[in-house]
C-alpha cells in the first residue's frame, strides 16, 4: 500500500495529528506575535473589521433603545415621585397656609387683648357653627357662664346663652333671639340690636330709635353701657363694634329701625374672646368719656336742643 | 465551493459572536462556547474533517482574539471535532437529549484540555478549582442553550436530516 494511498484512508486522523503538532509546537515556543500569528492577526482584524463595525452599531442601537427604554422608565418612575411629592409638598404648604392665617387671627387677638386692658378675656375655639349659633370649646368647668358676651377684635359676635361642662353655646348677631344695648356712635342714640332673622340676609336691626334722633347710612354702631350683669358689672363694653347702618327705615310712628351690617360675619369665624369681666373706664366712670370723630361729621354731631316745633316748623 | 465560503462565513461569525457578544449572557463568569457547539455541529452533520477544520478556523479566530498564544483553542477544538465525529458515526439515537449529553461530555472534554494546557504552561493556577468554577458550569450552559443552537444550525444549512443523524 503506497503513503499517499494510506494517507488518503487515515486523512482524518493524519490531519488531526498534524494540527496538534503544530499547535503543541506553538504552545511549546510560547511565540506571541510570530510571523503565522501576525499574519492570522491581520486577517482576522481585516475581516472581522465590517462584523464588528456592523456588531458595535448594533450594541450601540440596542443600547440606546435599552437607554430609551431604561429613561422612560426612570422618568416615569421620577415623575411619579415627583407629584407625590408635589401632593405632598401642596398639602403642606395648605397647612402652612391655615397655620400662618391662624397666627396672623391670633395675633390680632394678643393685640387686643394687649390693647384692652379692662376686659377680661378668654380665647376660644368655634368647634360649630350652624345658623348664627356657635358652639365653643369651654364651659362651666373653665369658668363660662350664660350672658358672657362674645367677641372678637373687629367687634361684637354675640352672646353665650347656654353652658354646658365643656362647651357654650354662643348665639350671635345673626340670630333672631339675640338682643343687645346699643347706639349710634356719632350721637349716642339709643337703640336695641337682634339679629333680622332670615337665613340669606346677614343683616341684623337696630329698632326702638326716637323719630326726632338723627340716623344716618354709614353710622358706626356701638355697644352701649346699659345692659349690666347681676354683679353691676357691665355684660359688653360700651362703645364696642356692632356695625355699620345700612339703611334706615322711617315707616313707624314712634320709632325707626335701622339695619345695620354686622361687622363681624359670624360665619367665618374659627377663634372668638370670651369677656369674662369688663371693667368700665375711668373716663366713663366719670361721663366725661371723648368720642374720636372725624372732624367732617364734628358738625352733625352737635346735639339738637331745639324744640320739635321749631324742628319741624316749614 | 460556496457552501464551503458559507461555512466559513458562519464559524468566523459564531467565533465574532462568541468573542464579542457573549459578554451580554455571562452568568456568574460563564459564558456558552458556541464555537465548541458548532464544531459538535459539524461532527455530527458531515463527520470529524469538517469539524477539526471548524476547529482550527474558530479556534485561531479565538485564539488571537483573546491574545493567546496560538494553540489553545486550536488543539482543544480539534480534538474535541475529531472524538466526536469519530463517536458520532456509531449514534443509534437522534434524540434531541443525547446530542446534548453529547455536547456536555465535549464541552467538559475540551475545558479539561484546555485547563491541563494553562496548568501546563502556569503550574501555579488551581487547575481543580478552575474546573469546579469555570469547565463545568460553562458545560451545562453550553448543553443548556445546545437544542436551540442545533435547530437554528439545521435551519442555517437547510440540512435538517443530517442533524436528525439519518445522514450519519
Amino acid at each position: 500500500m503506497s503513503i499517499r494511498r494510506r494517507i488518503r484512508d487515515y486523512r482524518s486522523t493524519v490531519i488531526l495529528a498534524v494540527v496538534v503538532v503544530l499547535s503543541l509546537g506553538s504552545l511549546a515556543s510560547g511565540a506571541r506575535g510570530g510571523v503565522i500569528q501576525r499574519g492570522i492577526h491581520t486577517v482576522v482584524t481585516v475581516s472581522s473589521r465590517p462584523f464588528l463595525k456592523g456588531l458595535k452599531r448594533v450594541k450601540d442601537g440596542i443600547d440606546y433603545i435599552s437607554g430609551l427604554i431604561v429613561v422612560y422608565d426612570s422618568q416615569k418612575r421620577e415623575a411619579e415621585a415627583l407629584r407625590l411629592r408635589t401632593a405632598e409638598l401642596m398639602q403642606q404648604a395648605a397647612g402652612r397656609r391655615e397655620l400662618a392665617g391662624e397666627n396672623a387671627r391670633l395675633r390680632r387677638m394678643l393685640d387686643f387683648v394687649r390693647e384692652e386692658p379692662r376686659l377680661t378675656l378668654e380665647p376660644v375655639e368655634v368647634i360649630e357653627n350652624f345658623k348664627g349659633i356657635l358652639k365653643i370649646d369651654r364651659g362651666s368647668v373653665h369658668g363660662i357662664e350664660p350672658s358672657m358676651c362674645v367677641v372678637t377684635e373687629n367687634g361684637v359676635v354675640g352672646l353665650v346663652t347656654e353652658v354646658d361642662r365643656t362647651t357654650a353655646t354662643v348665639v350671635t348677631l345673626h340670630n333672631v333671639n339675640c338682643r343687645i344695648a346699643a347706639m349710634i356712635q356719632r350721637n349716642r342714640v339709643r337703640g336695641s340690636v337682634h339679629g333680622s332673622g332670615s337665613d340669606l340676609s346677614f343683616q341684623c336691626t337696630m329698632e326702638y330709635i326716637d323719630m326726632k334722633d338723627e340716623v344716618w347710612e354709614g353710622d358706626e354702631v356701638v355697644t352701649s353701657p346699659e345692659s349690666v350683669f347681676p354683679s353691676g358689672y357691665p355684660v359688653f363694653p360700651s362703645g364696642y363694634p356692632i356695625g355699620r347702618v345700612v339703611t334706615v327705615d322711617k315707616t313707624g310712628s314712634l320709632w325707626k329701625a335701622a339695619y345695620i351690617e354686622p361687622a363681624v360675619d359670624p360665619y367665618r369665624l374659627d377663634e372668638v374672646l370670651v369677656v369674662r369681666r369688663s371693667v368700665p373706664s375711668v373716663n366713663e366712670l366719670q361721663g366725661n368719656e371723648k368720642i374720636n370723630e372725624p372732624p367732617w361729621i364734628a358738625g352733625a354731631q352737635a346735639p339738637d336742643n331745639r324744640l320739635l316745633q321749631e324742628r319741624y316748623a316749614p | 465551493m460556496k457552501k464551503h465560503f458559507y461555512w466559513a462565513f458562519v464559524v468566523i461569525a459564531t467565533a465574532l459572536i462568541q468573542t464579542t457578544w457573549l459578554d451580554a449572557v455571562r452568568v456568574q463568569g460563564v459564558v456558552p462556547d458556541l464555537t465548541l457547539l458548532l464544531v459538535v455541529y459539524f461532527a455530527i452533520t458531515d463527520g470529524e474533517e469538517r469539524a477539526m477544520f471548524t476547529g482550527v478556523l474558530g479556534g485561531m479566530y479565538q485564539d488571537v482574539a483573546s491574545d493567546a498564544v496560538l494553540g489553545h483553542y486550536v488543539l482543544c477544538n480539534v480534538v474535541v471535532g475529531y472524538g466526536v465525529g469519530r463517536m458520532s458515526r456509531r449514534l443509534l439515537s437522534d434524540h434531541p437529549a443525547i446530542k446534548t449529553a453529547l455536547v456536555l461530555c465535549a464541552a467538559l472534554v475540551h475545558g479539561i484540555l484546555y485547563t491541563a494546557i494553562l496548568y501546563v504552561q502556569k503550574p501555579d493556577i488551581s487547575a481543580i478549582r478552575t474546573i469546579g468554577v469555570s469547565v463545568i458550569p460553562g458545560a451545562f450552559y453550553t448543553a443548556l442553550v445546545t437544542p436551540v443552537a442545533l435547530f437554528l444550525l439545521s435551519r442555517v444549512f437547510q440540512n435538517r436530516k443530517a442533524v436528525q443523524g439519518e445522514a450519519a
